[in-house]
């Protein structure tokens, strides 16, 4: 039970945070090939003291609200956020939206600040530093929110955090190496499958919130997951024929 | 700028404005239930189960729907 819970809370945070590293990375890197690496690692630590005042400042309000009532409000955002990436991830597989390219996006924040240089090469490190500093700041939010949503209602805090933080490292190393953007990744079945994690947790964490004995208490979780992959896999497989013929 | 980071936060969470109001519908009736013990939790579980995966359908297709239309 506890090795299924354990399991479950770093699979879902390293998986929804490398999908967010991964996009963070591609815009930091924009920044440091266009302004060096300077603006980018100043906007990046920026953003990281942000966040650790954040982690700091919400951390141990957390600890005061009680349980039930942080499990159901949890698991609420949990379900708008989970719920909105396997919309999302079903609507990108059936082609009713674009797929997110990194490759794309590196190339739109080159281009957006190499506009920018010519128009005010003085100010250029200030709005370099500061593209670094709002990417690091929400993707690292989004991985703040997961970390504590998978982690805070079931003492897997730790876990989780280890998961976001292996995502991280991976992510970084294998950019450092690369040193390009990391369009290799399968995003949308990343996210797929973290909407799938996320929105099973929240299902069962407002349950819980509320009093509801899941059967097979924490293993119920795997269940939920299994009831969104199985929804979303068939919306996919009976709406892509349709989509396909209206392109 | 602070303003523009709110706002993208916010966007974690609400994105479809129908989507959003579905489930807080759903997860608000399972609470409401649940408070006036009209079943109890097994009746607010069983919300939760057909009602979260059916709002989901319901929005892609809708999606699906107004995007043939347009």
């Amino acid at each position: 039970m506890i090795t299924t819970t354990f399991m479950t809370a770093v699979s879902a945070a390293f998986l929804g945070a490398l999908v967010e590293v991964v996009e963070a990375f591609t815009i930091v890197l924009a920044v440091s090939l266009v302004r060096g690496w300077r603006p980018a690692l100043l906007g990046t630590l920026a953003g990281f003291a942000a966040l650790a005042i954040m982690i700091v400042v919400l951390g141990p309000v957390l600890g005061l609200i009680p349980l039930r009532a942080l499990q159901f409000v949890v698991g609420a955002l949990l379900l708008l956020f989970g719920l909105r990436w396997l919309r999302k991830a079903i609507l990108r597989s059936i082609g009713l939206i674009a797929l997110h390219d990194e490759e794309a996006a590196f190339v739109a924040h080159t281009r957006e600040l190499s506009v920018a240089e010519q128009r005010r090469s003085d100010s250029l490190d200030w709005i370099a530093g500061l593209a670094a500093f709002k990417a690091v700041l929400l993707e690292g939010t989004e991985v703040v929110f997961i970390v504590i949503a998978v982690g805070a209602g079931n003492g897997m805090l730790w876990p989780a955090s280890l998961g976001a933080l292996s995502a991280a490292v991976l992510v970084l190393a294998v950019g450092a190496l690369a040193h390009k953007p990391l369009s290799q990744v399968p995003e949308n079945a990343l996210k797929f499958a973290v909407g799938v994690m996320l929105s099973a947790f929240g299902l069962f964490w407002v349950g819980e919130g509320l009093g509801v004995n899941w059967p097979g208490e924490d293993l119920s979780i795997l269940g939920f997951a299994s009831m969104f992959l199985a929804v979303g896999g068939a919306l996919i497989f009976a709406v892509r024929p349709r989509s396909a013929e209206t392109a | 700028m602070i303003g523009s980071i709110i706002k993208e936060i916010l966007g974690l969470f609400v994105d479809d404005e129908i989507l959003a109001i579905g489930i807080l519908a759903i997860v608000g009736l399972a609470a409401a239930i649940t408070l006036m013990q009209r079943g109890g939790p097994t009746v607010a579980a069983l919300v939760l189960v057909i009602g979260l995966p059916a709002i989901l359908v319901a929005d892609v297709l809708l999606t699906l729907r107004r995007s043939t239309r347009t």
